[in-house]
C-alpha cells in the first residue's frame, strides 16, 4: 500500500465527541485553581533572611504569648475556621470540590509543597462519608498545605526527608497527626521535632 | 482584562501572562488547547474514558509546571512531551494495579473507527506514538524527533516499520466497510 494511500486511511479515525462543556470548565477550573494557589503559597511564604530571624526570635516570643495566653485564660481554638485565615479555607473547599468532581471519592490528598503541587489519587472510590482535614505544617521555612481525609497517609518531603503523616479524626472532632515519633492533637498542640502544626476539619464540605 | 481582548492575544501573548501567574489567561491558553490534547490522547489510549482522563491530568500537570515552561521550547512540543508522560504513567499505573485489559475490541466505535484503532494497536507504542504525529498532528521526521529527545534517522526508521505493520493490519482487517476509502 502506498503511504498516501495508507495516510488516507488512517485519517478516516474520526475523533470522538467533545466532553461535554461543563466537564471541560470544571477540569480546566481545578487546574486553574492548582495553578493559582501555586502563585499564593509561594508568596506567602516568607523570605529565607526573616524566617532565621523569627526563629531566633521563637523562644521569647513564645513564652511572651504563653504568659498572655495563661493571663487571658486563652485556650487553643478548637473552632477549624479561626485556624486558619478565612480565605485559605474557603479557596481550601472550593479546590477540594472541584477536585472531588473531577475524581469522585477518589481523591486522597492534595498537597502543596513550596511551589510544587501533587494530588493523590486513588484506584478505587472511597465510601462516602469522608470528612476532609485542612493541615498546614512548617519549619524554617518550608511550608506544605494538604488537604486530605481521616485514616490517609501523606509522606511530605520536608527538611530532606520524607515525612510520613497519618491523619486521624476521633468521633469528637479531635485531630490527631501521626508521624513516625511523634503524636500530635489539636487538643494540645504541640511543636513536635520543631515543627509548626495547624489542622481544621472542613465542616462546610459535603464530603468526598 | 475582557473576555474579547483575550480572544485577540496570541497564544505567546496569553502563555507569557501565564507564566507571569495569570490564572484567567492560563485557562483561556488551557481552553484553547484543550482539544489538541483530548484528541492526541484519544489516539495514543484508542478509549474516549481513558483519553478523557490523560486530559485532566495533563491539564492539572500543566497548571503545576507551566512556570518552568521554558521560552525556547515551543509550547506545543512541550505539551505533545507532556501529555506522552502522562500517558506513559496512565498505562504503568495500569499495569501496576493489573487493570490492564486484554486485546481491545472497539466494540463501542464505528467500524470505521474500529479498524483504524485495531490496526494502531500493531504497533508498538513508540511506533504508535510517531504515526500519530506523523499523519494526524502532521509533523515532520524533524518535528517528531525533537518530540522525543531522538535522532531524526531514529523517527525515519520507526515511520518505515509502523507503516508496513499499519498496512499489513489493514490489508488483514480486509476492506474498509461502507464510506472508506478504497
Amino acid at each position: 500500500m502506498r503511504w498516501s494511500e495508507l495516510e488516507r486511511e488512517l485519517r478516516e479515525l474520526q475523533e470522538p465527541p467533545m466532553p461535554p462543556q461543563a466537564e471541560i470548565d470544571a477540569a480546566i477550573s481545578a487546574a486553574g485553581e492548582i495553578f493559582q494557589s501555586g502563585s499564593r503559597l509561594s508568596e506567602q511564604l516568607p523570605p529565607a533572611g526573616w524566617t532565621e530571624f523569627w526563629l531566633d526570635l521563637a523562644p521569647t516570643v513564645g513564652a511572651a504569648l504563653l504568659l498572655l495566653a495563661l493571663w487571658f485564660g486563652f485556650a487553643p481554638s478548637h473552632d477549624g475556621e479561626k485556624v486558619f485565615r478565612k480565605g485559605v479555607m474557603a479557596r481550601s473547599k472550593k479546590l477540594v470540590r472541584e477536585l472531588s468532581v473531577l475524581f469522585p471519592g477518589r481523591l486522597e490528598a492534595v498537597v502543596a509543597h513550596q511551589n510544587d503541587f501533587n494530588l493523590a489519587i486513588s484506584d478505587q472510590a472511597a465510601p462516602q462519608g469522608r470528612q476532609p482535614v485542612l493541615l498546614e505544617i512548617s519549619r524554617r521555612g518550608e511550608r506544605s498545605r494538604i488537604v486530605t481525609f481521616s485514616g490517609e497517609t501523606v509522606e511530605l518531603p520536608m527538611a530532606g526527608e520524607l515525612l510520613p503523616l497519618e491523619v486521624l479524626l476521633s468521633g469528637t472532632g479531635e485531630i490527631l497527626i501521626l508521624g513516625p515519633d511523634f503524636l500530635w492533637s489539636n487538643l494540645t498542640p504541640s511543636k513536635p521535632r520543631g515543627f509548626h502544626i495547624s489542622a481544621a476539619i472542613m465542616e462546610e464540605y459535603p464530603t468526598g | 482584562m475582557s473576555d474579547i481582548s483575550a480572544e485577540l492575544l496570541s497564544d505567546l501573548e496569553i502563555l507569557a501572562e501565564a507564566c507571569r501567574g495569570d490564572r484567567r489567561q492560563f485557562e483561556v491558553l488551557m481552553q484553547r488547547y484543550f482539544h489538541l490534547i483530548y484528541s492526541l490522547a484519544y489516539r495514543l489510549r484508542g478509549d474516549r474514558q481513558e483519553a478523557r482522563e490523560v486530559t485532566r491530568e495533563t491539564i492539572l500537570r500543566v497548571a503545576r509546571s507551566i512556570r518552568s515552561f521554558s521560552s525556547t521550547a515551543r509550547f506545543r512540543t512541550w505539551l505533545y512531551r507532556l501529555t506522552l508522560k502522562v500517558d506513559f504513567d496512565y498505562t504503568f499505573n495500569q499495569r501496576r494495579s493489573g487493570r490492564k485489559p486484554s486485546a481491545r475490541t472497539y466494540e463501542d466505535e464505528c467500524p470505521l473507527n474500529r479498524r483504524v484503532l485495531l490496526a494502531l494497536d500493531s504497533l508498538t507504542k513508540p511506533e504508535r506514538e510517531t504515526i500519530i504525529f506523523a499523519v494526524y498532528e502532521g509533523l515532520t521526521a524533524a518535528q517528531i524527533a525533537e518530540i522525543f529527545g531522538c535522532a531524526e534517522s531514529t523517527i525515519s526508521w520507526r515511520m518505515y516499520t509502523a507503516r508496513r505493520k499499519v498496512s499489513s493490519a489493514l490489508s488483514k482487517l480486509g476492506a474498509a466497510p461502507d464510506g472508506g476509502p478504497r
